[in-house]
């Protein structure tokens, strides 16, 4: 079992690099990285010269490293989020549909460890963009920003980290239970936006695991966080793996 | 000794019965070809001895274990293989031994074997996804004897290739009977003709018959006489005459009419008397002996007026 997903996982690694799926990753978290900082500290510039061409006038408190993180969170927890799904949707479903599971599935190979070492390969990734992410946004806004608190912020990444995990975890889990990538894409943006929904609520939407965003400006503040979305994010994940499996173990092909 | 044993095997897919309780055997080192039209369960049944699908009823035994245990002993070779395009083909063999946890050194040595046996060594660093359809078909091949397994599935594999491509996987399959069990499905009848030592029918998920090749061959070797006629018209009018008089026909095709060389010596005057009579004009005439091709048409048209 050890070797063998040893071996998957470094399939999956060598796929997510030749079809340059963690490229275009990591391009995506770069420019997050560069823009977050960039647009937070020109913003003024670019609304006074907006205002100045419509004979607008306005007024904004000084920009601070804060609006640099918002910026940051807001990038990933939305565009990013998007793009996490995209990536992550055709991961078992993707298979399915070309026929290559099948390979996998007549040899000694076991479901768990087909899932395992994708959940790996998605580690990784998000390990790789938010690692580039994090030190281009830490470089601009030392360089821009007086007082902005670098290693707070590296280890709010952690709780970003954990929520595209989550995002990405659920994905996957659905491309497993699913025949189409397309069908787990949308079933995740919906279950995506039902958390986004139900963690703007008080009370029981505190466990939304789309809290952490907020979490990572508490801790990047120097306030203690809340460990409800971490926990319900754990339990997200093996709920979904767990599910995915007790379907995984059923599926079979069709074409 | 038998290498596989099926027993009782059923698979019903919502309403429809796949396959309806099927049971044979496989003797060791045999090449065994598994015929039928589209549709009779030649899939489903490979996918069950793969491991893909579950019978819905029944078991089977490959090597004497069952079911998932049998994974390490058998080799697949799916009707439309779906391999990883960006991956070579030197790097699918290698990922597919690994798999199934062979050493690092037996899989090199595996690997150049297996190029040289599929005629790929030239292709081997080569990305998948620019392979040929021959070629793709001789790496199905190799991935499915990489393991040295007792036995080897081939489902439909060589039906989507080319006369050449055709011919060189034939060969290969032929070669393989020295270092595995082969079990082929195909529709195309000439492929198991020539490559198969025993071959079963399936129609509607029934087995209609199962024998060696040569005895079947040799049992059904009843000569037949084929009539090739200028016009339809004059074939079919032929047809309607050879039944009143109760001789069975076989309409090949729109001019040509098979009749057994026994009835046609028997009711040779009467025949003849016919052809003349009714001015049936004849093409050509001819005697052969039964192939598959008769053996088979014969077999599933019972199985349709059954």
């Amino acid at each position: 079992m050890h070797s063998i997903l040893l071996t998957l996982a470094r399939k999956e690694l060598t796929e997510g690099f030749r079809s340059y799926k963690f490229l275009i990753w990591a391009i995506i978290c770069g420019f997050f990285g560069i823009l977050s900082p960039l647009s937070a500290y020109y913003m003024p510039e670019v609304l006074a010269i907006i205002g100045a061409s419509q004979n607008i006038m306005f007024t904004l408190a000084e920009v601070t490293y804060r609006d640099a993180v918002a910026q940051y969170v807001k990038n990933f927890t939305q565009i990013g989020s998007i793009i996490m799904i995209f990536l992550a949707m055709g991961s078992v479903a993707g298979e399915k549909s070309d026929g290559s599971l099948q390979f996998l599935l007549v040899r000694p190979v076991k479901l768990r460890a087909i899932l395992l070492s994708k959940i790996f390969a998605l580690v990784f990734m998000i390990i790789l963009g938010l690692s580039i992410a994090t030190i281009l946004t830490g470089i601009y806004s030392l360089y821009l920003f007086s007082g902005f608190p670098l290693v707070p912020f590296i280890r709010a990444n952690m709780l970003l980290m954990l929520y595209l995990l989550v995002l990405g975890v659920v994905t996957i889990s659905l491309s497993a239970m699913v025949q189409k990538p397309i069908v787990a894409g949308l079933g995740s943006l919906g279950l995506w936006l039902v958390f986004s929904a139900l963690g703007a609520l008080g009370g029981i939407g505190s466990y939304s695991f789309t809290k952490l965003g907020s979490e990572m400006i508490h801790l990047i503040e120097g306030f203690s966080i809340s460990w409800k979305p971490i926990v319900s994010s754990m339990i997200i994940m093996m709920g979904s793996v767990g599910c995915s499996l007790f379907v995984f173990k059923r599926w079979e092909p069709s074409n | 000794m038998a290498m596989i044993e099926i027993v009782n095997i059923a698979k019903r897919y919502h309403a429809v019965d796949a396959l309806k309780g099927i049971s044979f055997s496989v003797q060791q080192g045999t090449v065994f070809g598994f015929l039928g039209p589209n549709g009779a369960g030649k899939t489903t049944l490979i996918r069950i001895l793969a491991n893909l699908i579950a019978p819905t009823f029944g078991t089977f035994r490959i090597h004497g274990v069952t079911r998932e245990s049998t994974k390490k002993h058998v080799g697949y070779l799916a009707q439309q293989p779906g391999f990883y395009p960006w991956m070579t083909g030197r790097e699918l063999l290698r990922f597919s031994g690994k798999l199934y946890g062979m050493g690092a050194g037996d899989i090199e040595q595996r690997i150049k074997e297996l190029l040289s046996l599929c005629g790929i060594e030239q292709a081997a660093d080569r990305r998948i996804g620019g392979y040929s359809g021959g070629m793709l078909q001789r790496l199905g091949i190799a991935q499915a004897i990489m393991h040295r397994p007792k036995v080897t599935l081939l489902d439909e594999p060589a039906s989507a290739l080319d006369p050449v491509g055709r011919k060189d996987v034939l060969t290969l399959i032929s070669r393989l009977r020295e270092e595995t069990t082969v079990f082929m499905s195909s529709h195309i009848l000439e492929d198991i003709q020539r490559v198969c030592d025993e071959v079963a029918i399936i129609a509607d998920g029934s087995i209609v018959l199962h024998e060696d090749m040569d005895k079947l061959l040799k049992s059904h070797a009843k000569p037949l006489v084929r009539l090739e006629f200028e016009h339809s018209s004059s074939a079919s009018k032929f047809q309607v005459h050879m039944e009143a008089i109760s001789i069975r026909v076989s309409k090949e095709s729109e001019v040509q009419m098979v009749i057994a060389e026994t009835d046609f010596h028997s009711q040779y005057s009467q025949i003849m008397g016919i052809l003349v009579d009714y001015n049936l004009l004849l093409k050509s005439i001819n005697k052969e002996n039964a192939t598959l091709e008769d053996i088979f048409m014969h077999h599933i048209k019972e199985r349709n007026h059954a």
